[in-house]
Formats: C-alpha cells, structure tokens, sequence
C-alpha cells in the first residue's frame, strides 16, 4: 500500500504542473532501476547522485519509503560511484560533465544525465523536456557498454539514440 | 415422451409397413441428427465462446504487461499507442485504461463499434495492472460477439446442410431397406390373396422371392411353403374321406330309395292283385268256355274270334300293369331325358295305382282333357314314381275320411306344365307343412311310412329343374309339380 501510494504520488507528480523536478526525476530513476538488470547481483542498489542536492534529497526520501525488488535502495552524494549500480551525473558546464561521464566509462553503472545531447556523450539515459513533460533517451550502444539490459518497456517509452 | 415425438414413432392402424418403416427411420435420424448437430452446436458455441475470453483475457495480459512502463512513467501516448495495436484484432470493441486515481488514461473505440455494442452482444474482461506488486492501473476491455454470431450462422447452416444431406441418405437407405422387407411381405400377401381368391393351394412362393430378402422373410417363406404343402396334403385326405362318405351315403340313399319304392310297391300290392286278379278270373273263364266247346265240339269260330280277342286285351292290360310295375321298381336315375306325353304319365302312373284306389272307395278324377300332345322332357320313371308316390300319400291321408277323392290337374303354362294332386284332405297344417319335404319325416302311424317319399320326389323334381310344392291356399290338400318343358343338359350335368 505504501508503495502504490508512493507510485500514485509520483504519478500525480508527473501530470501535476509544477510539481518538483528533483521529485519527479528521482521517480523515474527508482523506475529506471525496475526496468534494469544490472551485471552484477548486489544485495541493496546503490544510487550516487552528483551535483544535485534537490535530486539527492528527493531520492534518499524515496529509498526511505520504497524497495528495489525487496531489497534496501542507498542512495550517495558525490565522490566516485563507479561502484554504485545507477549513477546521476550532473555539472555546471558540459565540458565537466563530459568529464564526469567518462571516468564512468566501462563501470557496469546505468549512468544518468539531464543535459541536452548527453545521450549521445557518454550516458545511457538521458532526461529531456517535451513540453511540460519530462521524457528521456536511451543509448542502446551505451547501455550494452555497460553490460545493463533495459526491458522492453522502458526502451519503448524511450527515444533512442546512438 | 412427447405426444407428438412419440406419434412419429407408433404406427396407424392403416399404415403400411412400408411407410412406417420409411417414417421411423427418417424420425429417428432426424432425431439423432438434430440432437447430435444440437450437442455439437452447443460445445461449439461453448467453445468459441471460451477462446473468445481465453483470448480476451490473453489480449488483456499482454495489454496489462505492456502498459505497466507507461501508466508507471505517466506516458499516455504509449498507452494509446498501445490500445492501437487492437486495431489488429476485429472482434475487440472497445478498451479503456484507468490510472490508479481510476481516472480514464488512455482508451480506444473500434470503428463500427456503436453498431456492434448492442446489449448482450459484448464480452466484456478486465484486469487491474500490478507493478512491482503495486496497482498502477486498470484494463476494461469489450470484445464484440460478431464472430460468436458468425459461428453461430455458419453452424446453423453446417446443421441445416447435414440435416438435409441426412435426411436424402436416410431415405435413400430407408427406402432401399424397407423393400428389403416390404417387398417379400407383399408377394406373401399377393400370393396369400390370390390363395384365397382361387383356392388353389398349389400356388407357392418363388426363389425370386427369397432373393435379397432378410433371413427371417426367407424362412417365413419356406415355412409359408410348408403349410401350403400341408394344406394341400389336408385337403387331398380330405377329399379321399369326403368321396368315401359321399359314396357311402349315396349307396344309402339308394338303399332307402330303393326301400322307399319297395314300400310303395307294398302298398300298392293289394290293389294291384286285385287288378291282375280280375284279368286272369276274365282269362280263366274265357279260356274255360272255348275249353268245353272244343270238347261238346259245338266250338263257335265267331265267338272264338270275340273270346280270344278279349283274352288279348285282358293279357295286354296285365303286361301293362307289369311293366308298370317294373317301371316304378326300377331306379331310373341313369335314364336319358327323353321327351313324354304328360297324358301317358299319368295314366301309367293310374293304372298301378287305380284298381287300389277304387277298390278302397276313392275316386280318381283327372279333370279335363289332357292334351295328348303336351310333352315334358324327363326321366318318365321318376316322374311316374312322384306322382305315384303324391297318390299313395293321398289315399293314407283320406282313407279314414268320409269323403275321398283325388283329383289331377293339368296346367300347360309355355315352359312348363304343372301336374296338381289334390286330395279331399282339408290341407296341411303349417307346423308340418314346414317340415313335410324333410327326409325321415312323416305323419304316418310306424311302420306304414318311411318318411322318405316327399323328400325324395322333391330331390328327384330338383333335378329335373322342377319343383314339388304344397299350394297352401287352396281349401284341400293339394302338391303342385312343375316340369320344365326342355330339359336344359347344362344345368343337369353341373348339378
């Protein structure tokens, strides 16, 4: 029940105008993780966010009230987070976030951007604005890079890149 | 079972087998036809109708599964997308998609829908939409019925084709069975028939009848055949007993006859003594005169002329009598038919007879002039012995009377001539005028009568094609005979 209350909450927060970013990307990236098998078999999912306290607050928020196939989520701040299973990278400038992004390259990490032209430099998903709504791109190329295998469903919601 | 189901099966009392058989084996197919396309309908039907929500509720899972990323990522346009996809099933009418706030998020309308949403017509499934173990929506989904009703049409024709198609090759193959059965039925019944309409046994059934024909018909044959061969068998002993019987009682008729004449012969005995008697007493006298003339030699040639001529006469009387006599004790049955003058009949039959009569004080009328020309063709003897037979009867029935006399008539009536013997009796009561002509019956005292006259002089008047009747309106007694003028031979010989 928490759950479903938590995803109506989140559902709302998507078609609500003016409803918090931070909130509503950290939604998608709790499903981002759903809709992933990683490489590797971990027994919690770890979750580094970068440069987004808003994103971070909202995410540790999340992990405190959800579970990621019934195990613990832990979400970070900063530092490296190669080891981490989904990566949110943000910077001021994209020459330092395309720096950022390539010293993930080659982790097994679903890496996560919200800039302009980054699904094609280095990250696997990618927000962008349609509107006033929030949508994302996918780098199939990347994704296979990162040995992560994406449902169906998900690369169906998505536009991909390469 | 239902009346009317069950009259199909029972036979009308006027109804061949034939037709029953055709009616019974038709019902029972249409029967078994009806019930087995009904059974295959019905499964059918259940069938289709079980895929058609197998299906929908396929449809509903693969739907369900993929609409989970986007009710989750709130991308109504994938969903949409998603509920386009059932363009591709015809029969899918309508689907709808609630958000978990049960707000419509997306929803789809097949084209024609409005037409084909009528009420009943509809399948209608759902399923709410998990993630994660968490509902994220709900599916209503409405799949029209059109190609249940299709089925339906088409059973309904497959049921009517095989219905039809059975019912021709259930007649065809009842009609070829049926004559099978009917068909030795009916040459049993047409032989039997025309047994009976000719009795002829010998008449059997054929090998033709046997061919093709059930066992059982075939044995029904033989044994048919059997009891014809039986009967015939019978039959045959039968006639052997009946011709023995028939000789015997033939040979014992004869022998009453015989009796019978020999009684009436008795009878007439003294009469006819007394009538011979008196001719010879004539002769002896006459006799004895010439006898003492020739001897006193005084012999008169004319006397002797007038005596002998009246010994002739008087011997020519008695050879009558004789012959009569003989006559009347022959059978005469073999006799031909031959023309006779009623006058000589009569006569004859008078002069055995008369001389009795008289002697007993009963007088003999013949009215009238007999023609001497008036002829009937007959057996002569018989009709003698009838007649006398009806004159002895009326003398036993008048001799204690105080009045006695017989009267014969003649009555020439074209073809033919009635002889009526009256007697001065005052007739015959009915009760026994009713039985008078039956054989052994008679009013006489025992020992005078064999009670077989009558009976016999109207057998003998049966088979002259005459007749021997009582006149019972006339005050006395009197038996009317009627002699065809012509014998017809035909009549003769088939009786």
């Amino acid at each position: 029940m928490k759950r479903a209350f938590t995803i109506c909450l989140l559902l709302f927060a998507v078609s609500a105008r003016g409803q918090g970013m931070a909130e509503l990307e950290a939604a998608f990236l709790y499903q981002f993780s759903l809709f992933t098998q990683f490489a590797d078999e971990s027994e919690a999912l770890t979750v580094q966010i970068h440069d987004r306290p808003d994103l971070l607050l909202a995410m540790q928020t999340l992990a405190a009230r959800k579970k990621w196939h019934g195990k613990e989520i832990r979400v970070s701040g900063g530092g490296n987070g190669t080891k981490a299973q989904m990566v949110f990278l943000s910077a001021p400038t994209d020459a330092e976030l395309e720096v950022l992004v390539k010293q993930y390259e080659g982790c097994k990490c679903l890496i996560v951007t919200s800039r302009e032209g980054f699904g094609r430099r280095g990250a696997v998903v990618n927000f962008y604005q349609e509107g006033d709504r929030l949508r994302f791109e996918i780098n199939r190329g990347t994704s296979d890079k990162h040995q992560l295998k994406l449902s169906s469903q998900i690369l169906r919601l998505a536009r991909i890149v390469e | 079972m239902i009346p009317g189901l069950k009259s199909l099966f029972l036979r009308t009392e006027s109804e061949s087998i034939r037709v029953h058989w055709l009616r019974v084996q038709i019902a029972v197919t249409m029967l078994v036809l009806t019930v087995c396309s009904l059974a295959f309908i019905t499964n059918d039907v259940l069938l289709v109708r079980r895929t058609l929500r197998t299906s929908l509720e396929s449809v509903i899972k693969v739907l369900s599964a993929n609409l989970v990323s986007p009710l989750v990522f709130g991308d109504r346009l994938e969903a949409t997308k998603v509920l386009s996809s059932l363009t591709a099933l015809p029969d899918v009418a309508e689907a709808k998609i609630l958000d978990s706030k049960n707000e419509i998020f997306a929803s789809f309308v097949a084209q024609g829908a409005d037409r084909t949403l009528e009420p009943g017509s509809t399948l209608l499934a759902s399923e709410t939409i998990f993630h994660e173990g968490v509902a994220v929506g709900y599916i209503e989904m409405k799949m029209s019925l059109r190609m249940l009703r299709s089925e339906y049409r088409r059973y309904t024709i497959i049921v009517l084709g095989v219905l039809f198609l059975g019912l021709a090759i259930a007649f065809f193959l009842s009609f070829h069975t049926q004559r099978r059965i009917s068909a030795p039925l009916t040459r049993l019944l047409m032989l039997t028939r025309q047994i009976s309409d000719s009795r002829d046994y010998s008449l059997r059934l054929g090998k033709a009848a046997e061919e093709g024909a059930p066992v059982e018909l075939v044995s029904l044959s033989h044994e048919f055949n059997k009891m014809l061969d039986q009967i015939q068998i019978r039959d045959a002993q039968l006639e052997k007993k009946v011709h023995e019987r028939t000789r015997q009682l033939e040979d014992a008729q004869a022998t009453l006859v015989a009796s019978s004449r020999m009684s009436a012969i008795g009878e007439m005995a003294g009469g006819m003594a007394h009538e011979i008697n008196n001719p010879l007493q004539i002769i002896h006298g006459k006799v004895y005169q010439l006898r003492m003339q020739a001897e006193s030699g005084r012999l008169d040639i004319a006397r002797l002329s007038r005596d002998t001529e009246i010994i002739e006469s008087t011997v020519l009387r008695i050879a009558r009598i004789i012959k009569g006599l003989r006559s009347f004790a022959r059978e005469g049955a073999g006799d031909p038919f031959e023309p006779a003058s009623v006058k000589s009949l009569i006569e004859e039959t008078l002069e055995l007879c008369a001389a009795r009569l008289k002697h007993h004080g009963v007088d003999v009328r013949v009215s009238g002039d007999i023609d001497e020309n008036l002829t009937v063709e007959c057996r002569p003897t018989q009709i003698g012995q009838v007649l006398l037979n009806l004159l002895n009867n009326a003398y036993d029935a008048i001799d204690s009377l105080p009045e006695k006399w017989v009267k014969i008539e003649v009555e020439d009536r074209g073809a033919d001539v009635r002889i009526l013997v009256t007697d001065s009796g005052s007739g015959i009561p009915e009760s026994v005028r009713k039985r008078i002509m039956e054989p052994f019956f008679t009013t006489k005292e025992v020992g005078k009568g064999t009670g077989l006259g009558l009976s016999i002089s109207r057998g003998i008047m049966e088979r002259h094609q005459g007749s021997l009747v009582i006149d019972p309106d006339r005050p006395n007694t009197c038996f009317v005979i009627t002699i065809p003028r012509q014998h017809i031979e035909s009549v003769t010989a088939a009786a």
